[in-house]
C-alpha cells in the first residue's frame, strides 16, 4: 500500500487519542459521577461533527459551491458566509438555554437540538447528490439546522454537567475541564478525518461523516437516559403544563417545535446578507452597552455599577480578540490553501488538517496554563482577569507576527513554508 | 467570570450580552477576512505574489497592529479596572 501522508497524519491523531482518553478517565473515574464520562463521549461527537464540518465549511464553499463566480468572489463570499454562519451559532445558544428552563429541560433540549443538527448535517450531505449540487438553498438549509439545533444542545449539555455537582463542590472545575477535553478531542479527531475525507474522497462524504458523528453523540446520550443514568435531573419543569393548550391551540412544546423552524428562513436569510448580520449585531451591541453603561451610572450601589463598566470594557476587547482568532476557519485556512507550502515528502498536507493544530495545542497547553494559574493563585500572584485578556491579545497579536515575517521574509514564489502556519497557532491554542 | 462581576438581577441577560460579543466578533471576522480578498481587482485573478501580499498586509494592520494596539490600551486601563472591580479577581 501506497504511502499517504493525510492518512498517516490522521491515523497520529486517532492513536493520540485512543491513548489520552482511556487516561484522563481511569484516573477520574472512582472521583467523578458517571454522567459526566456520557456527557463527555455525548459532548465529543457533537464536537466531532461541529469541527469536522467547519473544517471543510470555508474550503468547499470556496473551491466547489460558489466556483462558477469566479475565484475572488468565492472566497470573498466564504468568508462572509462563515462569519455569518458562526456569528449565529453564537447567538442562539441564548434561546436555546432559555427554552430548556422554561418550557424542555435539559434532556429534551439536547436531544432536539442534536437530532436538528444531524439533519443539518445530512442535509449538506445531500446536495451531493448531482441534482441537487446547484441548489444552494439546500445548503442553506442545511447549515441553518445545524445553527439552530446547536441552539438547543451545546448551552445546555455544559448546564447539564453542572447539575450533577452541588454549587460549592470542589470537583466542579475538575469536571469541566475534562468535559472540555472531551470538546477538544472531538474537534482534534473531526479536523483530521473530515478534513482527509473531504478533500481526498468527496466533500459530502466529509459532511455525511459529521452527521454520523453527531449521531453516535446521540446514541451516546439516549442509552444514557434508557439506562437511568442521570437519575431525576433535567426533566422538564413542568411536563404537563407543556403540553396543554397553551397559544393558539398550541402547547408550549409544539411552539417551540414550530418556533424553531419558523427560525430557520431566518436564518438563511442573515446568512446570505452577512453584511447586514453585521450591522445589526452592531447596533444591538451599541444598544447595550449603552445600557450597561446607564445601568452603571444610575445604579444604587455603586460598587455594583463600577464592576458592570468593567463588563462592558471587557465585551468590546473579547470582541476583537475572537474576530481575529476565528481568522483559522476562514482567511487563514485560505491562505493555507493558496500560499502555503503545504508539502511533505513530496505530499501535500490538506489544507483544512492544519485547523487540528488549535485543538491539539489546546490539549497540550490548557493544562499546563491551569497548573500555571493554580501556582500563581496560591503565591497571590494570579493575573487579574484583565490582564489574562492583555495577556491573550498579545499572544493572538504574536501569532500574526510570525505569518506576516514568514510571508514578508522566507515566501519562496508566493509560498510561505507551513512551519510559520503552525507555529501562528501555537500562541493561538493558550 | 462574568457572573461574578454582574449584578445579581440582570445576571442572565448580561451573560446573554456576553454571547453576543463573541457573535458580534465572528461576524467581524467575516468583514476583516473579505479583506484577505483583493478589493481592487477588476475581476482579474491575484497572481501568487499578489494574493501572498494581500494577505500579511491585511494580517499586518489588523492582526499586528490592532491587536497589539488593543492590548496596549487595555493594559492602560487595567488599574483603573482592577479598582472598578472592587475586590473581585
Amino acid at each position: 500500500m501506497q504511502f499517504e501522508l493525510a492518512l498517516t497524519l490522521l491515523i497520529i491523531g486517532l492513536a493520540f487519542v485512543l491513548i489520552w482518553v482511556p487516561i484522563i478517565i481511569r484516573t477520574n473515574r472512582d472521583i467523578h459521577p458517571r454522567a459526566l464520562f456520557t456527557l463527555f463521549f455525548a459532548e465529543m461527537w457533537e464536537r466531532f461533527s461541529y469541527y469536522g464540518m467547519r473544517a471543510i465549511l470555508t474550503l468547499y464553499m470556496a473551491k466547489v459551491l460558489f466556483i462558477d463566480m469566479g475565484d475572488d468572489i468565492a472566497r470573498t463570499k466564504a468568508i462572509g458566509i462563515y462569519g455569518a454562519y458562526t456569528a449565529m451559532v453564537y447567538l442562539f445558544p441564548v434561546l436555546g438555554g432559555l427554552v430548556a428552563d422554561k418550557v424542555f429541560g435539559f434532556r429534551k433540549a439536547i436531544l432536539w437540538g442534536g437530532a436538528l443538527m444531524a439533519l443539518g448535517h445530512f442535509t449538506l450531505a445531500l446536495a451531493g447528490i448531482p441534482a441537487l449540487e446547484e441548489i444552494v438553498l439546500i445548503f442553506y438549509l442545511g447549515l441553518s439546522l445545524i445553527i439552530v439545533g446547536n441552539g438547543y444542545f451545546k448551552p445546555n449539555i455544559s448546564s447539564f454537567l453542572g447539575e450533577f455537582y452541588a454549587k460549592d463542590d470542589s470537583r466542579k472545575d475538575a469536571a469541566f475541564s475534562i468535559f472540555y477535553m472531551g470538546v477538544n478531542v472531538g474537534s482534534l479527531l473531526a479536523t483530521l478525518t473530515c478534513g482527509y475525507v473531504a478533500e481526498r474522497i468527496n466533500w459530502h462524504l466529509g459532511f455525511g461523516l459529521a452527521g454520523i458523528g453527531m449521531i453516535f453523540g446521540l446514541i451516546v446520550f439516549w442509552s444514557a437516559i434508557k439506562d437511568n443514568r442521570f437519575e431525576d435531573k433535567g426533566l422538564a419543569p413542568d411536563p404537563e403544563a407543556a403540553c396543554k393548550p397553551w397559544f393558539a391551540g398550541l402547547s408550549q412544546n409544539n411552539v417551540v417545535y414550530l418556533g424553531s423552524l419558523l427560525f430557520l428562513p431566518i436564518v438563511i436569510f442573515f446568512l446570505d446578507l452577512d453584511t447586514v448580520l453585521s450591522s445589526v449585531l452592531s447596533v444591538a451591541s451599541l444598544a447595550i452597552l449603552g445600557y450597561f453603561v446607564y445601568y452603571a451610572f444610575t445604579a444604587k450601589d455603586k460598587a455594583e455599577g463600577q464592576r458592570l463598566l468593567v463588563v462592558a470594557v471587557l465585551f468590546f476587547f473579547h470582541a476583537v480578540f475572537w474576530a481575529l482568532f476565528e481568522q483559522a476557519g476562514s482567511s487563514l485556512t485560505l491562505f493555507a490553501e493558496r500560499n502555503v507550502d503545504r508539502m511533505v515528502m513530496g505530499q501535500e498536507i490538506p489544507a483544512s488538517q492544519f485547523q487540528s493544530l488549535n485543538p491539539l495545542f489546546v490539549i497540550i497547553f490548557a493544562p499546563v496554563l491551569s497548573w500555571l494559574w493554580l501556582r500563581l493563585n496560591k503565591a497571590k500572584r494570579e493575573p487579574s482577569t484583565p490582564m489574562k485578556f492583555v495577556l491573550g491579545l498579545s499572544q493572538l497579536a504574536l501569532g500574526f507576527v510570525v505569518i506576516v515575517l514568514g510571508a514578508k521574509f522566507f515566501a519562496n514564489d508566493g509560498l510561505v513554508p507551513m512551519f510559520f502556519l503552525a507555529i501562528c497557532y501555537i500562541p493561538q491554542g493558550s | 467570570m462574568v457572573t461574578k462581576l454582574s449584578p445579581g438581577k440582570i445576571v442572565g441577560f448580561v451573560m446573554g450580552a456576553w454571547f453576543l460579543s463573541i457573535s458580534l466578533a465572528n461576524s467581524m471576522a467575516g468583514q476583516i477576512g473579505k479583506l484577505t480578498e483583493s478589493s481592487s481587482s477588476g475581476g482579474g485573478e491575484l497572481s501568487m505574489m499578489e494574493s501572498l501580499n494581500q494577505y500579511s498586509s491585511t494580517y499586518l494592520t489588523w492582526g499586528v497592529m490592532v491587536v497589539f494596539g488593543a492590548a496596549f490600551l487595555l493594559l492602560l486601563m487595567v488599574p483603573t479596572l482592577r479598582k472598578w472591580m472592587n475586590g473581585i479577581h
